[in-house]
Order: C-alpha cells, then sequence, then structure tokens
C-alpha cells in the first residue's frame, strides 16, 4: 500500500526519464538495464578509484539502479533477452532486498591495502549478478548470472585485513566450484532428460512424464538426481546443510563489509534461485523434496545453533547464526503453500536486514578495536558505546525473534505456515532451536548490559557504519509494527510463483 | 460551543496527555515555568470540558466520532474513537474541573518549610505533575472513548498513576507509621504497590470479561453494543453457551469497577491510598480513578438493562451490583467510626458513598423506574465530586497547617483557620446529606428510587448506612475544628509555629468547591430540567421526563431525622465532651472495626502467607528438580557443542567430503522416503 503509493509518486516525478529510456533502449533490454546501469557503474568506479574514493560514484550507481528498478515497471517491461531474464514481483523483492543490502555495506565500505577501486567495482558488479540471478528463467542465464556473482565475491574474500583471509577465500573459491560443477551437472541432466533449459518449460516436461502412464524409471531417477544435485549447490551458496563448511571461516577471515554483503545478498540469492526451481521446475515431484527440504532444513538450524552456542569470536557466531537462519527459512520452502513462500521471502528480507546490520556493526568494531572481537570486547560496551551497544541489543533480540522486532514476526509466520500444513512438529523444532539461539544471543546482551566494563574508555565508532546500522535497526522496528509492507508484497510475489 | 465538539472530545484529553509528557521539558526551563504550565493545561482541560458540556446543552445528542481505523481483522474492525454524550460529557468535567482544581491548589500545598523556616518546594515536583497531568488525562480517556478497549487503555493509565502518585514520597526517612518497615517512604512505596496490586486483580477480571463480551458481541464499542442489546434476534441467535456466558461477562467486567472503585471485597487499598499527598488522594477519591469504576458500571448498565429483556440471567449483574454497593457502604461506614486519622475518616467516606453510588446503578435494574435509580446514581457520582474534593483539599490545608495527621492533634482550629473550617463544615454537611447541600438531593433520590422501586433491604441498608455517615462526619467536623485545643496544637503555638490559614492558591478553589457543594443542589434542576431534553440523547434513550423530583413527605421527615439522630450524639459526644466510650472503644466491637473487620488480616494471611508458603513449598521442591534439569542441558549442550567443534578443522578436505557425503545422503533420503 504505502511502497505502491511511493512507487507511483516516483514514477510520476521521473515519468520524462523513463519516456527517455523506453524510447531509447531496445525493448528487449528494458528489463536488464537496472543491471546495465550497475555493471557500468562498476567499471567507472574502477577508473575513478584510481585516484580517489569511488564510494559517489557507487552510490550513485547503486540509487541510479534502484531508481530505475522503480521506474520500468516489471508488469510492462519484465522480460529481456529473449525471457531468459524476467522481473516479477518475486525477482523484484529479492532485488530489493539486494539492492538495500549492497547500499548499508556501500555505507559502511572499509578497505585495506588501497584496494577502494576493486573492492567497489567487485561489489557492483557481483550485486549485477546477484540481480540476474533472482531474475533468471533459464538455467544457463542463470549459471552465467551466478559466477557473473560469484566470481567477484572469491576475489573480495580474498581483500580481507589478514593472511587468514586468503585461506578463507580459497576454501570458499573451491567450494564455491564444487557447487558450480554439481550445478551444471545438474542442468545437464535435466537437459539431457527434456531438452530444454527454460525452468517453466521443464516444470511442464516434468509434469507431462510424470502423468503419462509408462513412468519411465531412469527419467525418475534423472530427474530426482539432478534435484539434489540442484539443491547441494544452491544450498552451498546459501550455507546450508551440507554445503555450510565455508560460511564459518570465509565470514570471519574476510572483510566484515563482505560478510554482510554474502549474508545478506548472495546468500539471499541462492534462496531465490532455489525457490525458483523447486517451485517452478520441480513442484511434480513436491512429495520427493519436501522430505529433503525438511531434512536440509532441521539439520541446517541444529548446526548453525548448536555450534554457535560454543563460539568466542562474534563474527563465527554471526556465521553460525545465519546459518541457523537459513535453517529457519527453508521451513518456508519445505511447507510448499503460497503463505509458506511468502514467509520465506518475508524472513529472507528480515535477516537481510538485520545480519546485515549486526556484521557491519560488529566489523566496525572489530576496525576500532584492531582485534578479533569476542564477548570480552564487548564487556560493557553500554558504558563505553551506548548507541552502537543500543543498536547491537535490537538486532540481536531480533535475530532472537523477540519483540518489539520483526525477527519475531518472521518466525510466526515461517513457523504459522508449518502448522497450517499440519507440520507443527517442525514448527516445535523450530521454536525449540530458538529458544537453544537465545544461548548466544542473549549472552551479548548479558556482556554488553549487564558486565561492568574493565576499560572505562569511551569507544568512538566511525559514522558510516552506524548510519548503515540505525538504518537496519529501523527496518526491524518498522516491519514490526507494520510488516504488511513487506509481506503484502511478498504474498503477491509468491502468488505469481505458483501462478 | 466555542471549539467545535468533535475537536473538543479529542482535545480535552489529549491536552493534559502532552502537557505531561512536555512537563520535563518545562522543568528544563525553569520549575515556575513548569508549574505554571501545570496549572495553564488543567484550566485548558477544564475549559474544553466546560465548552463540551456547553455544546451538549445547546445542541443535545450523542455522537460517535472515530478519528481513524486501528485495526480490521476480518469481520471486526478496531476504531479509535470518542463518544460524546451527557455522561461522558459529565465525568470528563468532573475530572477536568476538579482535576484543575488540584493542581492549581498543589502550587501552594507541595511548598513546605526547611528547618530554617524557607519555602522550599519538593524536589521531585516534575515527577508529580507529571503524574497529576498523565492522570488527568488517562482519566478522560477512559470516559471519552466510544469502546472498551480504549477505555481500558485509560483505566490502565490511571492505575499506574494511582501507584506513582500513592508512592510519590518513596524516599521520606521519617520513621514508618507502620512497625513493618524501616522509614514513611517505604511504607509509602508499599502502599502505592497495594493499590497497584489490589486493583490488578480487578483489572484481570475486567480485561477477561471485555473480551469474553468481544467474544459474544464481537464489538467493543458501546454504541453497537446497545443497538445489539435491544436486538431480540440477535439475543436468540446467540445459543445457549454464549448467553449462559453473558451473565459472566457482565460480572467479570464488574471485578474491574470493584477493584478501582474500592468495593467489597477489594476495598482493602484505599485507606493504604492516603500515604501519598492529599491532593492526590482528592484527586483518586474526587475526581479521577475511584470515579472509573462507577464511570464504567453506569456507561455499561443500559446496555445490561436492554439485555436482561432478552437473555435469561443478567439480572444477577443488577443484584451483584446493588448489593455489593449497599452492602460496601454499610461496611466502610462502620469502619469510619473509630478512625483517628482525618484522611483515614475521608477514605472510608468514599468507599462508602461509592457504595451508594453502585447500590443506585445496580437497582436501575431491578426496579420498574429504572430512570431513576439510574439518574441517582450519576448525580450522586457529580455530588460526591465535588464534596469530596473540597474536604480532601480542606483536610490537606489543616494537615499543612497542624504538620499532623491525627485527629487527636487537632481540634479548636476553628478560630485560626476560618474559610478552611468553613468550606470543611459545608463539605460534611453535604456528605451528611443535609439541606440544602447537593449531597442532601442526591441521597434523598437514591432513597426514593429504592423506596420506589420496592427495594426495601436495599433501602434499610442505606439509611442506616446515611446515619451512621452524618455521625462520623460530625464527629470529624467536631474533633478538627471544635472543643478544646490539643497538646500537639498548644506544642507547636509555643515553638512560635502559628496554625496559619492556607495561602490563597490554596483557598480558591475551597471556596469554589464550597460554593458548588452548597448551591449544588441547584445541580438538581439544571441536571434533570435543562439536561433533561440531552438525557433523552444518551446512549439508552431513557425518559428522563419521567424523573421524579423532589417532594415533600414522609420520606422529607426521615431523611431529616438521620442529621438529627446522627449529629446530635456526634455533638453531644466530641463538642461536649460527654460520656465515656473507652470502654467500647477498646471493648471487642471496637478492635473488630478498627481492624477493619479483620478482612485485611485474613487477605494477608491467606494471599501473602499462602503465596510465600507455596513459594516456598515450590522451591524446595520442584524449583530445584527444574535447575538441575537445565543445568543438564545447558552441559550437555555445550559439551555436544564443543565436541562437535573439534571436528571443525577447516581442513578443505573435510568440507569437500562433507559435501560429497550429503549428496549421498539426500540420495538415499529420495530412495528410501
Amino acid at each position: 500500500m504505502i511502497l505502491s503509493v511511493l512507487a507511483q509518486l516516483v514514477r510520476t516525478v521521473f515519468s520524462p526519464f523513463t519516456q527517455w529510456l523506453v524510447g531509447n533502449i531496445p525493448a528487449d533490454w528494458l528489463g536488464s538495464v537496472p543491471v546495465f546501469t550497475i555493471i557500468a557503474f562498476g567499471v567507472i568506479a574502477l577508473a575513478v578509484g584510481q585516484r580517489t574514493n569511488p564510494l559517489p560514484v557507487s552510490a550513485i550507481g547503486l540509487l541510479l539502479t534502484g531508481l530505475e528498478t522503480v521506474l520500468i515497471d516489471n508488469d510492462v517491461y519484465g522480460s529481456s533477452f529473449g525471457g531468459l531474464f524476467a522481473r516479477s514481483h518475486f525477482a523484484d523483492l529479492f532485488i530489493w532486498i539486494i539492492l538495500v543490502v549492497g547500499f548499508l555495506v556501500l555505507l559502511s565500505s572499509t578497505t585495506f591495502y588501497g584496494d577502494r577501486a576493486t573492492f567497489h567495482s567487485l561489489l557492483l558488479i557481483s550485486i549485477g549478478g546477484t540481480m540476474w540471478t533472482v531474475m533468471a528463467t533459464d538455467l544457463v542465464a542463470l549459471f552465467l548470472a551466478w559466477e557473473l556473482m560469484s566470481m567477484p565475491t572469491y576475489v573480495l574474500a580474498a581483500l580481507g585485513p589478514s593472511r587468514a583471509a586468503v585461506d578463507g577465500a580459497v576454501k570458499y573459491f573451491v567450494m564455491g566450484l564444487l557447487a558450480t560443477v554439481l550445478m551444471l551437472f545438474g542442468i545437464a541432466l535435466l537437459y539431457g532428460l527434456t531438452g530444454t533449459t527454460d525452468i517453466a518449460a521443464i516444470g511442464a516436461a516434468l509434469q507431462s512424464y510424470f502423468s503419462s502412464p509408462t513412468l519411465e524409471l531412469s527419467a525418475v531417477a534423472t530427474s530426482l538426481l539432478a534435484m539434489v544435485l540442484f539443491v547441494i549447490a544452491f544450498g552451498f551458496k546459501i550455507g546450508a546443510f551440507p554445503g555450510w563448511m565455508w560460511v564459518p571461516d570465509t565470514y570471519s577471515s574476510a572483510d566484515g563489509s563482505l560478510a554482510a554483503f554474502l549474508a545478506g545478498g548472495t546468500k539471499k540469492a541462492g534462496v531465490g534461485a532455489l525457490m525458483r526451481i523447486m517451485i517452478v521446475g520441480f513442484i511434480v515431484v513436491r512429495l520427493q523434496w519436501m522430505p529433503l527440504i525438511v531434512l536440509v532444513s532441521i539439520l541446517t538450524m541444529l548446526i548453525g545453533n548448536i555450534l554457535a552456542l560454543r563460539q568466542q569470536n562474534i563474527m563465527r557466531m554471526l556465521a553460525y547464526s545465519s546459518i541457523a537462519m537459513m535453517g529457519y527459512l527453508f521451513i518456508g520452502l519445505a511447507v510448499g503453500t503460497q503463505f509458506g513462500a511468502a514467509a520465506a521471502m518475508f524472513h529472507a528480507f528480515v535477516h537481510a536486514l538485520m545480519k546485515t546490520s549486526a556484521f557491519i556493526l560488529v566489523w566496525a568494531l572489530t576496525v576500532r578495536l584492531r582485534r578479533q572481537v569476542t564477548y570480552d570486547e564487548l564487556v560493557g560496551l553500554s558504558s563505553r558505546a551506548p548507541f552502537a551497544s543500543g543498536l547491537l541489543a535490537v538486532l540481536m533480540l531480533s535475530l532472537a525473534g523477540m519483540p518489539p522486532t520483526a525477527g519475531l514476526l518472521s518466525k510466526i509466520f515461517l513457523f504459522g505456515s508449518a502448522i497450517e500444513v499440519g507440520m507443527w512438529w517442525l514448527a516445535l523444532i523450530g521454536t525449540l532451536n530458538s529458544v537453544l539461539s537465545l544461548g548466544y544471543y542473549l549472552r551479548v546482551l548479558r556482556v554488553c548490559y549487564m558486565a561492568p566494563p574493565e576499560d572505562a574508555e569511551r569507544l568512538r565508532l566511525a559514522r558510516g557504519p552506524l548510519v548503515a546500522a540505525t538504518l537496519g535497526v529501523i527496518g526491524v522496528l518498522v516491519l514490526f509494527i507494520n510488516p504488511s509492507i513487506v509481506l503484502d508484497y511478498a504474498n503477491i510475489a509468491a502468488s505469481q510463483l505458483f501462478g | 460551543m466555542i471549539v467545535p465538539v468533535e475537536l473538543a472530545a479529542w482535545l480535552v484529553f489529549v491536552v493534559p496527555l502532552v502537557g505531561a509528557v512536555l512537563t520535563p521539558v518545562f522543568a528544563r526551563i525553569g520549575g515556575t515555568v513548569r508549574d505554571a504550565m501545570a496549572v495553564l493545561v488543567g484550566f485548558a482541560t477544564a475549559f474544553l470540558a466546560l465548552d463540551l458540556t456547553a455544546s451538549m446543552v445547546l445542541h443535545p445528542e450523542a455522537q460517535d466520532y472515530v478519528l481513524l481505523t486501528w485495526l480490521v481483522a476480518g469481520p471486526y474492525r478496531l476504531d479509535f474513537g470518542v463518544f460524546v454524550d451527557p455522561l461522558s460529557v459529565l465525568l470528563a468535567v468532573i475530572a477536568g474541573g476538579i482535576g484543575s482544581l488540584i493542581i492549581l491548589f498543589s502550587i501552594g500545598y507541595m511548598t513546605g518549610r526547611d528547618a530554617e523556616g524557607n519555602l522550599v518546594k519538593d524536589p521531585s515536583l516534575t515527577r508529580y505533575y507529571f503524574f497529576m497531568q498523565l492522570f488527568v488525562g488517562g482519566m478522560i480517556l477512559l470516559v471519552m472513548a466510544d469502546n472498551l478497549l480504549m477505555t481500558f487503555i485509560g483505566w490502565e493509565v490511571v492505575g499506574m498513576c494511582s501507584y506513582a502518585l500513592i508512592g510519590f514520597w518513596h524516599n521520606v526517612t521519617a520513621p514508618s507509621p507502620v512497625a513493618d518497615y524501616r522509614t514513611e517512604g517505604e511504607y509509602n512505596a508499599v502502599c502505592g504497590m497495594k493499590a497497584f496490586m489490589v486493583t490488578r486483580v480487578g483489572d484481570i477480571g475486567l480485561l477477561a470479561g471485555i473480551l469474553i463480551l468481544f467474544m459474544i458481541t464481537g464489538t467493543f464499542n458501546y454504541v453497537e453494543l446497545q443497538s445489539l442489546a435491544g436486538n431480540a434476534s440477535w439475543a436468540a441467535g446467540l445459543g445457549v453457551t454464549l448467553s449462559q456466558l453473558l451473565p459472566v461477562a457482565a460480572l467479570l467486567i464488574f471485578a474491574g469497577p470493584i477493584g478501582k472503585s474500592a468495593q467489597f471485597p477489594l476495598h482493602v487499598w484505599l485507606p493504604e491510598a492516603m500515604a501519598g499527598p492529599t491532593t492526590v488522594s482528592a484527586l483518586i477519591h474526587a475526581a479521577a480513578m475511584v470515579k472509573a469504576g462507577v464511570y464504567l458500571v453506569a456507561r455499561l448498565v443500559p446496555v445490561f438493562i436492554d439485555m436482561t429483556v432478552n437473555v435469561v440471567g443478567v439480572t444477577v449483574f443488577f443484584q451483584t451490583v446493588a448489593w455489593i454497593g449497599a452492602f460496601t457502604a454499610f461496611m466502610a461506614a462502620t469502619m469510619a467510626l473509630v478512625q483517628d486519622e482525618i484522611k483515614k475518616v475521608l477514605a472510608y467516606s468514599t468507599i462508602s458513598q461509592l457504595g451508594y453510588m453502585f447500590t443506585a446503578l445496580g437497582a436501575a435494574g431491578l426496579v420498574a423506574e429504572s430512570v431513576t435509580a439510574y439518574s441517582a446514581g450519576t448525580f450522586h457520582l457529580l455530588a460526591h465530586a465535588i464534596f469530596k474534593a473540597l474536604l480532601f483539599l480542606a483536610a490537606g490545608s489543616v494537615l499543612h497547617a497542624v504538620e499532623s495527621k491525627s485527629m487527636r492533634d487537632m481540634g479548636g482550629l476553628w478560630s485560626n483557620m476560618k474559610i478552611t473550617a468553613a468550606t470543611f463544615t459545608i463539605g460534611a454537611l453535604a456528605l451528611a446529606g443535609v439541606f440544602p447541600t447537593i449531597g442532601f438531593w442526591s441521597k434523598e433520590m437514591i432513597f426514593d428510587a429504592l423506596l420506589e422501586g420496592g427495594q426495601f433491604w436495599l433501602f434499610v441498608l442505606a439509611f442506616v448506612t446515611a446515619i451512621l455517615t452524618a455521625f462520623y462526619t460530625f464527629r470529624m467536623v467536631f474533633m478538627t475544628f471544635f472543643g478544646k485545643r490539643s497538646a500537639h496544637v498548644e506544642e507547636l503555638e509555643a515553638h512560635g509555629h502559628h496554625i496559619h490559614e492556607a495561602p490563597w492558591s490554596m483557598r480558591i478553589p475551597l471556596i469554589v468547591l464550597a460554593t458548588l457543594a452548597l448551591g449544588g443542589g441547584l445541580f438538581e434542576l439544571v441536571f434533570f430540567g435543562a439536561f433533561s431534553p440531552i438525557g433523552e440523547s444518551l446512549i439508552h434513550p431513557f425518559e428522563w421526563s419521567s424523573i421524579h423530583l423532589f417532594a415533600m413527605g414522609p420520606l422529607t421527615l426521615l431523611t431529616v431525622g438521620i442529621w438529627v439522630v446522627g449529629i446530635t450524639p456526634a455533638y453531644l459526644i466530641y463538642h461536649r465532651g460527654k460520656g465515656d466510650f473507652s470502654s467500647l472503644r477498646d471493648g471487642p466491637l471496637g478492635r473488630f472495626l478498627k481492624n477493619r473487620w479483620y478482612v485485611n488480616t485474613l487477605y494477608n494471611r491467606v494471599f501473602v502467607g499462602g503465596y510465600l508458603w507455596l513459594s516456598r513449598g515450590l522451591h524446595r521442591r520442584v524449583e530445584s528438580a527444574l535447575l538441575a534439569f537445565s543445568r543438564t542441558t545447558q552441559e550437555g549442550l555445550d559439551s555436544v557443542s564443543r565436541g562437535w567443534r573439534r571436528t571443525m578443522t577447516g581442513v578443505l578436505n573435510t568440507n569437500v567430503l562433507a559435501m560429497m557425503a550429503g549428496i549421498a545422503l539426500f540420495l538415499l533420503v529420495i530412495l528410501f522416503l
């Protein structure tokens, strides 16, 4: 409601610009114009960044991309490149997640060794790739976009402040390659089976296979193998079981802004792509993938929460918590209903806000203290940096799913969607996991607020990260008061997906 | 009139609420600014309330103004609206008008003298004015709200403010008046908590009742409730369970007023509420808080009256209200007989007078002439607000001068503080129901309604209570202002501390209120004469023209008899000093009354003692087991986490292997599920 009014306003104000765009750009490209824009600005940032800080260029590029995303109405100019990429409400929801995360990350970007140009350029290109990933309706296009998204992040991960970053980056890279190979294998299997790479066409083809009276066992086996491969390949990027092991190593050793981007942005692209493939492509074998996703969901939750319990390093703790969070998200996918999908998207949005902000905040602290932040560093934070401590407290409450934050609602929606279809045991497991997660979230609050500081010196954090985290916290609070801002949009997106 | 009704109806509670929020801001500028703004806000509120009344007189109509829709859920919607009708306006005038006078009075009252005799303001006045304005705002929100839920919000605001204000002097270091606590401050804080906790017991019932009523009717809105109540087909479609739940809901809702308006069995908090500043007591007793309960019952009585026609069993609500009211009136009056503190006497008299109101309101549903009973109840509400505010403020003036709470430390103050004494006596006359004060008219109406309606036993109880009231009221007057000076006063005078009249900021409210109390009988004419057209626009279209106004008759004689029988012994015993009643005072009856019928002790034994007993038992038997369980869980999870962490070597080979193993696992799952 509010969003559509705002969008209408923006469209009215900028209508000449829209006219110009529509008049000068081939209609087949229009849907991808925002992606072009951000990649172009990535190149410009590389050039500008040789001399100065390219932050203004990147920021303008990102804002322009956002503007174009609003102006180019997805109902009218959705499809581009002959339908390889299509913008719908579903894709746009994830695009907005990525843009918001990208904006917060840019605001708080920290760079080392003077690699500003590289950082900005790669980040913007990766954002472009991420946007394409969630728009892709064709497996080959998806693969290309996936690589465009992933490649820059491999380099970015290595740009961290210490040697460990390179180590983390290598792990991420090798595992990423493995995932890519698995994905390619899955695509090849499906192509061999159906003769097409269009996801919707694959869905139709599978439908006909499975409804034909002569059910060929080899076709079934091939499609199921492909499905397993997809779950694992995308699950790798999402950080779900079984491809989750790189997450803590990479997140904790890389530049914190990048960790924020990986956790908030590319992870959601994996969610988007997986949801599209599962629901559009493999809806026929829903009964087969549902137990699989349930298994992934439960294992991912357990892994994240149990391993987070004993972590000392806050960045690692957050990494594990983001694994657990994806476990909750998979509940929404596992129930396989429209409400479940909408809840999962809402959760993706909320998680992007809170996890990005949390990483940014902890990273700002790490940079300020020049050492890894553990619980000991947080002792008495409330008196050393009251504002940052307050932000962290809200974020932790939100991650733990407590009022008055959107984290509570996203969990309620997810668990509610499970109960709606009778999977109350899954909701119960999720709830128990939430309880378990209190063990490490509340520990942060306890050391921040209840332990007296050993070092009474005031901590002044950099302004950029604080502003970014504040925006995230405001978002989390606003979405608690009025979740329908995002939830309505997610409902439309889910209905399109199931359409 | 001057301000449009729909605007004034909102502003009348928004102004004090905003004033409360801004109080700390003004306090930053300066203490004088803060005090002045509080008074200004008070008078702005009073003005708006009076303006609403004027509009009501000129254009009598009941109107529901909805500002915004709060939420819509399926067939249900929840609006934020105000309801303007004679009842809500009357309560708004009481809360706003008397509230403003009390705030003005506070300027003088909250100033004391330090050891050197310099005038000093109380250091936490910002808190004081914040809560006073919030109190008034919450009360007006409660009465103006057009639905039960908003009323409940105001209800809770009022409860919270009462807690904060009763315990206002929580850091006084003087020795405690009660042996159980170390300092007076601690005692005050406990009194605030007692008020909060006891009223909360009722609030739970109220909330449950509201929700059950919502479950039955699907609405919180008073207008919709009223239209449903008269709808026979709606009642017929309720089904057995829901229509049986309806009386339960009504009784649960009445639990709220029982707590808030200090009726038996939740009356125990009100005497302790005297621990706060006297101005707060005045506000609680006259303008806000205790009136909230009466208001809620008055608001819902028309609804339930209509329901009695269609739903069986709702009459039990009226019987409960009337009998609890009458019994409380009697019980509190007996307790007031033996009190030595002037404010305690007033506190018990409030409980007693509230009982009268509930008797009348309850009788409205029991008698054929429900209009008379209903209007008697509401009119007594107005009358009581006026004379009780007057009595409290005058008592505050006395306390301020004498620096003691006990009436045994007073006596013979008449010559020193004539205005206070005269106004106090007028208030006392009104409380005792002596012609021509406002109390006479309102009480006479209640008796009339009870007698005409054939509620003989209720009438007898009310009548006996009235005699007791006249006695203890004048006992208080004679002990305070007449007779011999007490040793305490002599000692004060000897130390050069002259008993002095109150300053003008305190005298003005007294005079205004005394005038109202004295000439308030005219209100009956105004209320039911000029107001009668709007009376018909009350939420329930009563035919107000059928009201039975005062007429000479045998009842008049009885009413006069009350004064004679009640005041004469008070005069003889406490003015003339005749008779020695110490044996009676110290006898079993005196002890019984002094210990407040042992109700307090019983509650303490059962609820406090029982709770502690239960908690000790639970701690020993159950909690230790739970603790062990939680410790084991924690340790178990911890060791799992620690052990698992060891496998997280970060070696790439392991990672890749795990991923491959994952593929195998998934394929197995697919195959076998």
